[in-house]
């Protein structure tokens, strides 16, 4: 592996996605079954922002997809023979959005479940059995967001309540956390401040506060942590950076030394992103890594939406566009 | 449906059930350990038993671990109880993040074909065993499960005082389903999260679950016929023990936000007229911006300790925040993390 890569090695991480369902026998193919469909969604998002959206067969990703159903509950478990989550279901949606093949889907029944798992404090459960995370309020507001039904939450004043959940869980440093109570963690930022923005309640968000909790994040070798004294995580320059430009504030950051840190941890040999350099790669850190970049700029890449975290055209014209900045594209 | 699960999943798992003192993932494969020199009544570690098991402590090799989750993964979900039981126990050793091996778990309690009590006795296991499980959410979620499962719910609170803070944390649906865990399981399970938050630094989900119990206590502590004030002499003590615990760990943040978060309960204990018991202990609690302002001092440069410093000064009155902003910009201090609290509230650091 050469050290210090000044460029963003797309062949390569293409080829990186290409080959993992390749090894099916190994440990770690089983080891992670239980986030299958979230891996499928992370790969493929990545490869749609490196401008290869069609690098993965479209006819198995939608079968896989379909394997997934779990009929008891009606919605997408991680893996076939899986438990129906919050957390595959968007992913399976996410996918089948890109893919133009929602109509696979009884969308009824996956809104009935998304709707079942609302509590009455306004946050939503993963699952049947009651755990709680604004994570799992991230999922179910973008989930009916993007199958067109988000004003399911108009009934009964769900809509109301699950703004009141979020403005409960948010900190004195202007952060939000998992629950109530809980310490403010980048990624539950940016599930809260996306759920605000796909809700129309910015105005809930200290904006000056939280962009520079968000922006301390960044440590002197470029890379961001996701709370404080923790170590910098490739992953963070999506958590972090999609809040910030939400906020607006992605200039707030030193845009070039974190450039140079999501580069610095590619493997050069056989593609992919580990969360910082000398770490093994995995494909979630790829997503989120040129998904970083592409907020950053950074050339040869697609516009990224940061609240839904796909393709910003898609989303355009689906009509679900909000409020966000990205730095300008630059040229090769 | 019937199949045959491998032997040695059923073996580990009653091995597991026993249960065993601790358990531990050991390096290596079963041809590390077969010729180990183990006390007399020890098994020695075979082909047919690959683990070690002495005086109830149970290590297995990694490599023999994973073989058998290769097995236990692959049972479906609607196996017999018996398989489900040996195979999602397996899993869980391996991968603490199994979401559905969990939930056929919490399937079999409902069904009541596994206790909650033994739900609570694994968990244990693994929150004190294998280092990845103790970052699990799903696992703490578990133990929180269970023990709705095995305690009633405090239904409608009728608490000796006006608790504000409890109608704060808790809407009124939240907090009549909150589990009225008895005494010493609440201290049993600061142990467990203390456990876990040595091992494994700023451990969020540990925290949170640290969060959850704090607001039993604070509960129950309020609840008429409950044998209340004990709950409240319990989290003052936990308090002390958090105080100490972050003089020996100055850059978790984690632990300085969950002391923040306990300190307003305590406050308004202080400043309610409740038990006499209760009140010694609390007056013996050195103040909170006193302890922040001389951790700062000592260590001017962690990040956690100025975010600490600032929930101190937040959480006082303004008159009292106001008279130690003052001294601290009248020093003209150099020390960094006095310059961003000044900032913070709005003081120019002269």
């Amino acid at each position: 592996m050469c050290a210090n890569p000044t460029q963003l090695l797309i062949p390569l991480h293409v080829s990186y996605i290409q080959k993992l369902g390749d090894s099916k026998d190994d440990l770690a193919y089983h080891l992670s079954a239980h986030l299958r469909l979230n891996a499928i969604y992370w790969g493929y998002t990545a490869l749609a922002i490196m401008n290869h959206p069609d690098a993965l067969d479209r006819e198995q990703m939608i079968d896989f997809v379909m394997s997934c159903w779990d009929q008891e509950a009606g919605a997408f478990g991680a893996h076939p023979d899986h438990d129906a989550h919050l957390l595959s279901t968007l992913s399976a949606i996410q996918i089948l959005t890109a893919q133009d093949a929602v109509d696979k889907v009884d969308v009824d029944c996956v809104v009935k479940f998304i709707l079942s798992l609302h509590q009455p404090s306004g946050v939503f459960a993963g699952d049947q059995f009651g755990e709680i995370d604004t994570r799992f309020l991230y999922c179910a507001v973008s989930a009916l967001s993007l199958l067109g039904r988000l004003h399911e939450l108009d009934k009964d004043g769900k809509r109301e309540k699950t703004v009141e959940y979020i403005l409960r869980c948010r900190n004195y440093d202007g952060g939000f956390g998992s629950c109530v109570g809980a310490e403010s963690h980048a990624a539950q930022v940016f599930v809260c401040v996306a759920a605000l923005a796909i809700l129309d309640r910015m105005d809930c968000v200290d904006v000056d506060t939280l962009a520079f909790w968000l922006c301390e994040r960044q440590l002197p070798n470029g890379g961001l942590n996701g709370r404080p004294e923790k170590l910098e995580d490739v992953c963070y320059s999506f958590w972090v950076l999609s809040s910030l430009s939400i906020l607006g504030k992605v200039h707030w950051i030193d845009v070039d030394k974190l450039v140079a840190f999501i580069l610095s941890a590619q493997d050069t040999e056989n593609g992919g992103i580990a969360d910082r350099p000398g770490d093994m790669v995995d494909v979630f850190h790829t997503l989120f890594g040129v998904a970083g970049l592409s907020i950053l700029g950074y050339p040869g890449l697609v516009d990224l939406d940061p609240i839904y975290c796909m393709p910003a055209k898609l989303i355009e014209a689906k009509g679900l566009r909000k409020s966000w900045e990205a730095l300008p594209r630059r040229e090769a | 449906m019937l199949y045959e699960a491998a032997p040695l999943v059923l073996k580990l798992f009653e091995l597991i059930d026993q249960p065993p003192k601790t358990i531990e993932i050991l390096p290596g494969d079963l041809e590390q350990w077969v010729s180990a020199e183990l006390p007399l009544k020890s098994p020695q570690p075979s082909a047919d038993f690959p683990f070690v098991f002495v005086e109830g402590n149970l290590g297995i090799p990694k490599k023999v671990l994973y073989t058998l989750y290769l097995t236990s993964v692959s049972v479906p979900r609607n196996a017999d109880p018996h398989h489900a039981k040996a195979a999602t126990c397996v899993t869980l050793l391996v991968n603490p993040a199994h979401q559905t091996a969990l939930n056929t778990r919490k399937r079999l309690v409902l069904a009541g074909l596994l206790s909650p009590e033994k739900e609570l006795e694994f968990t244990e296991l693994l929150l004190r065993g294998p280092l990845d499980c103790a970052k699990q959410s799903v696992l703490w979620d578990h133990r929180r499960w269970c023990f709705g499962r095995l305690y009633d719910s405090l239904g409608a609170v009728n608490t000796q005082m006006p608790l504000p803070l409890l109608h704060g944390r808790y809407i009124p649906e939240e907090l009549k389903l909150l589990p009225k865990i008895p005494q010493s399981v609440i201290r049993d399970e600061f142990r467990i999260i203390a456990h876990a938050c040595q091992t494994y630094p700023r451990n969020y989900h540990a925290w949170n679950h640290r969060h959850f119990i704090v607001g039993i206590c604070y509960a129950l502590g309020g609840a008429i016929n409950e044998s209340s004030e004990e709950y409240w002499n319990i989290l003052i003590e936990e308090h002390a023990n958090l105080r100490r615990w972050i003089d020996l760990h100055v850059s978790d943040y984690s632990s300085m936000h969950s002391f923040g978060q306990t300190q307003k309960l305590i406050d308004h204990l202080v400043s309610s007229s409740f038990p006499c018991a209760t009140e010694s202990a609390i007056s013996s609690l050195p103040s909170f911006s006193n302890h922040t302002l001389l951790l700062v001092t000592h260590y001017p440069s962690h990040e956690s300790l100025w975010m600490f410093l600032r929930i101190a000064l937040g959480q006082m009155p303004s008159h009292k925040r106001r008279l130690i902003l003052e001294d601290m910009q009248a020093s003209s201090t150099s020390n960094e993390a006095f310059r961003q609290t000044l900032r913070w509230f709005g003081y120019n650091n002269s």
